[in-house]
C-alpha cells in the first residue's frame, strides 16, 4: 500500500516513539514484521520527501512523544533506549544530507559529566533524547574539568554545555566549573541537572537552566534556536 | 525489657516493639578517618551503638586472570577488579573513593560468551570464618547482616552494561534470560550459605529507581527481576524461614514496593526522601514493611543542621511508633561534605525519645 507524505512521516513517528527500529526488529511485538525507522526513512526520501521534513516531521516528534511521556512517568528508560535505537536507525539515512548542509541540526550541545563524578547513565540518557530532538551532541564523557567544556566551546562557538552530577560532593565541583566558564565565556550558556541538583542551586552557582529531565532541557533549548 | 542488641534490632524490624531506635551509617573513607582522628579508634559502630555488624562471604573468582574477560576493551592502567571479574579504573583525584566501572559482557554478541562467563565459587569449606563470624557476634548479642546487595538486575547489568541487558530484555533475547539464570543460580547459592551461618539479615537490593520515577516499568521488572529475586529470599527462608530480607533500591521505588512485598521482602531500604514520601509510604505500607534509613543525604545529612536532622529523625521515629519498623540512618554513604554533627544529632534523637541504659 502506497502512503502518502504525510502518512509515512507519521508512520516515521510513531516507529521512533515505539521503538520500531527496522522489519527484522521483534520489537514491540504488536509491530511485529512491519517496516521500522529505518525502512520508512528510505521510503520517505525515495518518495520525494525532502530530508529535512523526515526529520523535522518524522523523526523529531516521534522522539519528542518519548521525551514527554519518560518526563511523565509513562515510558522509562529502555522504552527511552529503544525510541533512540530507532530514531538512529532513521538518522543514518539522512547523513549525506547533513554533510551536503541540506539538513542542519538546531544547534550544539556539549554535555559531561562534571570532574570528580563518574556517573553517566542519566547523562547520556539526556544526550539521546537532545539529539533526537534534532541537536548536535557533543559528548565528553565522565570527570570532566571546565577547561575542556571550554576547549569544546572554542571548537563549537555558540554551543551550550549540559553539566551533569549524581553526588552531593561533585555539586561543588559543578559550581566551580559554572564560574569558570561564565569568568572566561559568559555569552555561554550552561544547564545543569542530576539527581541531587535543583532549582535553588542553579540560581545560586549562576547556571541558566535546570531540569529534572531531559524533555526540560530540550524545551529550553528549542527557545534559543538560532 | 531488657534486650541485647540483636533482639532490640530484630524486634524493631518486626514493628514487634523495641527499647532503643536502631541507628545504621555507612561513613566514606574520608570520613572514618575523621572519625579515628576525634576518637582515637575506628569502630564507630560502636560509638553510634549499631546493633549489628556485617559478616563477609569468602567466595574465589571465577577468573584468575580478569584482563582476559575484556576482548572488546583495552582496559586503562592500574585497573582493579572485583570478585565478579568487573574491573574498576580510578577516576581524576578529584573523583576520591570513586571508580569507573568496566563491564566485560558489554558488546558480547554471542550466547555461550554469556554461558562461559566465569562466575565466582562459593565453598562451604572456605567458609567457616563466616559460620564464626556469625557465632561471635551473637556471643556478643549482636545481629549479622550479610551483603548480597546487586542481587539480579544490577549484577546483570554491571556485567553486560545497562544498555545491552535493557535492549536484551526488550527484545527478549535469551541471552538475557542465560544470564539473569547464571546470576539467580550463584545468589542461590550465597543466600543459601548465609544462611546456613546464621545471619539475622540478608541484604539484597537492586537499583530500580530512579530520582524522577522508575528506571523501568513495573511490567518489566515483574517479568524478569521480580520471579528470580523471590527465589533467592526463598532459598534462604528454606534454611531459615526466620531471616529477615532488607532490600536496597536508590531512587523512587515507590511503585515496586507492593511487588517487593509479594517476594517476601521485610526492610525497604533507604528510602529517598527527596523523592519517596516516607509518611504516605508508612502510612500504607507500615503495617507490613520496615523502613531503614530515611534521613536525606541529598539534603538534609550534608546541607541541613543538626537541629533539622534532630527535628526530622524525631518525626521518623514518632511516625513509626511503639511498634517499630524503623532502622534509622543517612540514606547512603556519608559522604566528605556531611558535617559530624549532624550524625551526632541522628544518634542524640534516637536516643532522646528512648533513652539507652
Amino acid at each position: 500500500m502506497r502512503m502518502n507524505p504525510e502518512e509515512l512521516l507519521a508512520k516515521i513517528a510513531k516507529c521512533v516513539e515505539r521503538g520500531k527500529v527496522n522489519k527484522t526488529s521483534p520489537f514491540p511485538p504488536d509491530m511485529k514484521e512491519q517496516d521500522g525507522a529505518d525502512e520508512l526513512t528510505v521510503q520517505a526520501l525515495a518518495a520525494g520527501i525532502s530530508a529535512d521534513d523526515v526529520l523535522q516531521k518524522g523523526l523529531v516528534p516521534g522522539m519528542q512523544i518519548i521525551g514527554v511521556k519518560f518526563r511523565e512517568n509513562k515510558v522509562f528508560v529502555p522504552e527511552v533506549l529503544m525510541a533512540a535505537k530507532s530514531m538512529s536507525a532513521g538518522m543514518k539515512h539522512l547523513k549525506p544530507y547533513f554533510q551536503s548542509g541540506a539538513v542542519k541540526r538546531k544547534g550544539v550541545f556539549i554535555i559531561g559529566t562534571v570532574m570528580g563524578d563518574l556517573h553517566d547513565i542519566g547523562k547520556n540518557l539526556l544526550g539521546m533524547i537532545v539529539e533526537g530532538a534534532g541537536w548536535e551532541v557533543v559528548d565528553l564523557g565522565i570527570d570532566v574539568p571546565a577547561a575542556k567544556f571550554m576547549a569544546a566551546v572554542d571548537q563549537h562557538p555558540g554551543a551550550f554545555i549540559g553539566l551533569s552530577c549524581l553526588l552531593t560532593t561533585t555539586m561543588l565541583n559543578m559550581e566551580k566549573i559554572v564560574h569558570e566558564i561564565k569568568a572566561a565565556k559568559p555569552d555561554t550558556k550552561i544547564l545543569v541537572g542530576g539527581a541531587p541538583v535543583t532549582d535553588d542551586f542553579r540560581v545560586r552557582i549562576g547556571a541558566d537552566w535546570y531540569s529534572p529531565d531531559p524533555q526540560g532541557a530540550v524545551e529550553f533549548l528549542n527557545k534559543h534556536v538560532v | 525489657m531488657k534486650l541485647t542488641p540483636r533482639e532490640n534490632l530484630i524486634r524493631a524490624a518486626r514493628r514487634q516493639g523495641f527499647d532503643w531506635v536502631p541507628i545504621d551509617l555507612l561513613l566514606c573513607d574520608s570520613q572514618v578517618k575523621s572519625f579515628r582522628k576525634r576518637f582515637g579508634h575506628a569502630d564507630y559502630f560502636d560509638w553510634f551503638g549499631v546493633d549489628f555488624r556485617w559478616v563477609e562471604l569468602t567466595e574465589n573468582p571465577g577468573s584468575a586472570s580478569p584482563r582476559d574477560l575484556y576482548p572488546r576493551e583495552i582496559l586503562p592502567a592500574g585497573t582493579e577488579f572485583d570478585v565478579l571479574g568487573l574491573g574498576h579504573s580510578k577516576g581524576s583525584e578529584a573523583a576520591f573513593h570513586m571508580t569507573r566501572m568496566h563491564h566485560p559482557l558489554a558488546g558480547a554478541e554471542t550466547v555461550e560468551e554469556i554461558l562461559n562467563y566465569p562466575l565466582p565459587v562459593v565453598k562451604r569449606e572456605e567458609n567457616q570464618p563466616l559460620f564464626d563470624q556469625v557465632a561471635e557476634l551473637h556471643q556478643r548479642g549482636l545481629a549479622a547482616m550479610c551483603m548480597m546487595q546487586m542481587t539480579i538486575w544490577e549484577a546483570a547489568w554491571y556485567l553486560r552494561s545497562m544498555e545491552d541487558m535493557l535492549m536484551d530484555m526488550m527484545l527478549v533475547d535469551e541471552k538475557a534470560t542465560i544470564l539473569f539464570d547464571k546470576i539467580l543460580e550463584y545468589q542461590i547459592h550465597r543466600a543459601t550459605m548465609h544462611a546456613q551461618a546464621g545471619v539475622d539479615i540478608l541484604s539484597l537490593g537492586d537499583d530500580v529507581g530512579m530520582q524522577t520515577g522508575p528506571m523501568m516499568s513495573v511490567e518489566l521488572w515483574e517479568t524478569w527481576i521480580k520471579p528470580r529475586l523471590r527465589k533467592v529470599i526463598e532459598a534462604a527462608r528454606i534454611i531459615n524461614p526466620d531471616i529477615l530480607i532488607f532490600y536496597h533500591s536508590c531512587g523512587d521505588a515507590t511503585l515496586f514496593i507492593e511487588g517487593l512485598i509479594d517476594a517476601g521482602v521485610d526492610i525497604l531500604n533507604p528510602i529517598q526522601p527527596e523523592c519517596m514520601d516516607f509518611n504516605a509510604i508508612h502510612e500504607k505500607y507500615g503495617n507490613r514493611l520496615s523502613f531503614w534509613g530515611t534521613l536525606g543525604t541529598q539534603q538534609l545529612m550534608p546541607f541541613g543542621t543538626p537541629e533539622q536532622v534532630r527535628e526530622v529523625s524525631i518525626d521518623r521515629i514518632r511516625t513509626c511508633g511503639t511498634q517499630g519498623g524503623l532502622i534509622l540512618g543517612p540514606t547512603h554513604l556519608v559522604e566528605p561534605e556531611v558535617p559530624f554533627e549532624n550524625l551526632v544529632a541522628m544518634k542524640e534523637a534516637a536516643l532522646e525519645l528512648y533513652p539507652r541504659h
